[in-house]
């Protein structure tokens, strides 16, 4: 579903019908499992977390062993993402399991707390353009109504770190001397190319081929280039199989001919 | 299931060749003889082989193939076939007028041991020789080699016969095209005259074996080498042979006879070989590479990096000749692709030695042979499958009862058009035939995918 729509319906699921939320991601392995773990925890069903577990530890393996293969290839590559709906942030998660960087990211359409996190939504200013768009206001709705957990038992569920209703946004997962850009623009994008020669551009099909113009593979995040899936254990194993392929393939060695190579001429005719 | 005595299990033989991946060596040498204007092929053998080696022509590139034979009857085949040829070298001077008859032999013609240079000799002392007139001639026993074989012999018979030592002056440089298409050879021109190089290209069946219909039928078309270029091949700068096995031979017998010296290529199948191609030409040379080439190598390189992800890793099994195999082999590793059962009936050590070094980066098994044939080859992919076949028409029937999808490429293609018109050297021919891998491989792709899988763009 799309992320960024997903924290508002999900806040008024809660206003409305007394839903709690907690934010999770499936895309990148650890991610996986400690959305799982999450889930568990707020259930706090013994059978469900033995069984999590459990589901963990079969899969591991597998992740594991691709990315014994996988990584001392891709180790130390950078990678630069620019798609909405938080994959500009979840898929960096892959590259940290691949020892990659992300050097730069950004969203199309994301509003702050995308970037900086929900805390930052009590200080937003309204301006010409939120204005604009209508305040939906639900409120709590008299017949179903009922909050799935005691105050009691949210508070203590706080208190074991589960984090009801929050998002730290991007930022605070990527390193230092990364950029985020918002909106990025064709003039940016060659920009940064120019700057940093990523290994990998992570965009959609719009992006696919200038980028790639430049002779960096481009992966499409919206179609996925037709293949995946990238979500779950065995779909992070399928992601690092293809960022593997498009970072490490000959074919990007080929973008000169010998005679751009080395232009220099024999003379005449060298068998004179 | 056709094939369907075809078992996994690969037992050692010495002698049987079951379903060979080659053919005789007249068929090789009756081509390259189309390839000189105005030249009818003689095979000097009994009707048999010359009607086998004229389907088998004519079937491939639907197009009338004309030669002539010694028809050894009994009465030949004990006592030679000398009388036979010099008739037939009467016959054809007077009522066909062939410029040329290129003679080669067969198999029975080798065995009684005729004399062939003796015959043209005595022929042209009794006067059956018209002055102006050549008779040339190749020893082509088919127990030995292959086709390729035959191809080689008769262009070297060209160099023999014809090429005239005179200095290596001329700013001009022999292309010997190798075994090729007659659209290749084109393209080879093409190319050629693109970078501003004069060349003599021979032999050179364009326009002989693709030629248009016109309504009106000529025997001798207009294509192919003329005797002038081919007595002034003698006084070029250089030779670039394509293809070691097709056009080495050719190209060291001029330069033992003239002097002139030569540069064996593997042929410009591929990004990288055409590259080799058109760089070595540049620098003997000593001419520029105009934007048009660098564009069409640019737009090549663009679908390999466009459609990568179809060729990675994917398994292909190939079957064809040994100049032909060794650059689709770098092609194929060059996009990503695994070669990884390799036969050519033709035999030859070197064959297996480079098909070994291109390929000692595959992660996997790799089977090669030179002088094998397609029982093994079906052998092999019993064991290990593969994504892709690319091969002559024969290969379709393991395509069909091993379900895999198939790409047509060498000779001969019996059951389809194209071949002769659209060529797969240069650029523009590494991009078809990418197009055609790629058309093979997401047809299967469409068809196999789940209701789920199935995609639109791809
Ligand atoms: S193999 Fe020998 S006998 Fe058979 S067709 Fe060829 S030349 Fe004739």
């Amino acid at each position: 579903m799309c992320h960024r729509s997903i924290n508002y319906v999900a806040e008024m699921m809660e206003k409305k019908f007394g839903i709690p939320w907690i934010k999770v991601n499936f895309i990148g392995s650890e991610a996986t499992a400690k959305s799982l773990r999450k889930i568990a925890q707020y259930y706090g069903e013994q059978e469900l977390i033995d069984k999590v577990e459990a589901v963990i530890a079969e899969e591991m393996p597998d992740v594991e062993k691709a990315l014994a293969e996988v990584r001392p290839r891709t180790e130390g590559k950078r990678a630069m993402l620019f798609v909405g709906g938080s994959r500009a942030h979840h898929y960096q998660e892959l590259f940290k399991e691949l020892g990659m960087t992300s050097v730069s990211a950004g969203y199309e359409f994301a509003h702050r707390d995308d970037y900086e996190g929900r805390h930052v939504l009590p200080h937003l200013k309204v301006d010409a353009d939120s204005r604009n768009i209508e305040e939906l206001e639900v409120s709590a709705d008299p017949e179903r109504y009922r909050p799935r957990k005691s105050p009691e038992a949210m508070e203590s569920l706080t208190k074991q770190g589960v984090r009801f209703k929050d998002y730290e946004g991007m930022m605070p997962d990527m390193c230092e001397q990364t950029l985020v850009i918002d909106d990025i623009s064709q003039y940016e994008t060659e920009q940064l190319i120019d700057l940093w020669k990523p290994d990998i551009f992570c965009a959609g099909i719009k992006e696919k081929y200038t980028v790639q113009k430049f002779g960096i593979p481009l992966k499409q995040l919206h179609s996925y280039d037709y293949g995946g899936p990238y979500a779950g254990f065995k779909g992070a194993v399928n992601f690092y199989k293809e960022i593997d392929r498009m970072v490490n393939s000959k074919i990007w060695t080929y973008l000169k001919a010998p005679w751009q190579k080395d232009p220099e001429l024999a003379a005449t005719y060298a068998w004179e | 299931m056709l094939l369907r005595h075809t078992t996994d299990k690969i037992a050692t033989r010495s002698a049987l060749t079951v379903n060979p991946a080659k053919t005789c060596q007249p068929i090789g040498a009756m081509y390259a003889s189309l390839g000189i204007h105005s030249c009818l092929p003689h095979s000097h053998g009994s009707q048999g082989c010359y009607a086998y080696h004229r389907s088998t022509l004519t079937r491939h590139y639907k197009e009338p193939v004309m030669a002539a034979t010694s028809s050894f009857t009994e009465g030949s085949s004990v006592f030679g076939g000398q009388a036979n040829l010099v008739q037939a070298i009467d016959n054809i001077f007077t009522v066909y007028e062939p410029d040329v008859i290129a003679v080669h032999t067969t198999c029975l013609s080798e065995t009684i041991g005729d004399d062939i240079p003796q015959i043209i000799a005595k022929a042209r002392d009794d006067g059956k020789i018209p002055s102006d007139k050549y008779v040339i001639h190749a020893n082509t026993p088919s127990y030995v080699g292959s086709h390729v074989t035959g191809f080689a012999n008769m262009t070297k018979a060209m160099v023999d016969y014809f090429a005239k030592p005179y200095g290596h002056k001329e700013k001009q440089i022999n292309i010997i095209p190798g075994f090729v298409e007659p659209c290749d050879m084109q393209e080879i021109k093409r190319i050629t005259k693109e970078l501003e190089v004069r060349s003599i290209v021979f032999p050179d069946t364009s326009n002989v074996l693709n030629g248009p219909q016109t309504g009106r039928y000529e025997m001798f078309p207009h294509g192919g080498v003329s005797i002038e270029e081919l007595i002034r091949s003698g006084s070029s700068m250089g030779t670039l042979a394509l293809g070691h096995l097709a056009s080495g031979l050719a190209a060291r017998a001029m330069d033992t006879k003239c002097k002139v010296p030569c540069e064996i290529l593997d042929l410009p199948i591929g990004l990288e070989e055409t590259d080799i191609f058109i760089n070595t030409l540049r620098k003997i040379a000593g001419v520029n590479v105009p934007d048009s080439l660098t564009t069409e190598r640019g737009q090549l390189l663009d679908i390999i990096t466009d459609m990568h992800q179809y060729f990675y890793h994917k398994k292909v099994g190939l079957v064809g000749d040994p100049d032909q195999l060794i650059s689709l082999t770098k092609f194929l590793v060059s996009v990503d692709m695994w070669p990884i059962h390799i036969v050519t009936g033709t035999p030859g050590a070197k064959f297996e030695k480079r098909i070994r070094e291109i390929t000692k980066d595959i992660p996997h098994e790799v089977n090669v042979k030179a002088a094998g044939d397609m029982f093994l080859f079906h052998q092999w992919i019993k064991n290990a499958p593969v994504d892709l076949l690319i091969g002559n028409t024969y290969v379709k029937y393991i395509a069909r009862d091993e379900d895999i999808p198939m790409v047509r490429f060498g000779f001969p293609i019996l059951d389809r058009v194209g071949h002769s018109y659209f060529p797969t050297v240069g650029y523009r021919g590494g991009m078809r035939l990418l197009e055609r891998i790629l058309d093979a491989l997401l047809a299967r792709k469409d068809r196999d995918a789940s209701e789920v899988e199935f995609e639109l763009v791809m």
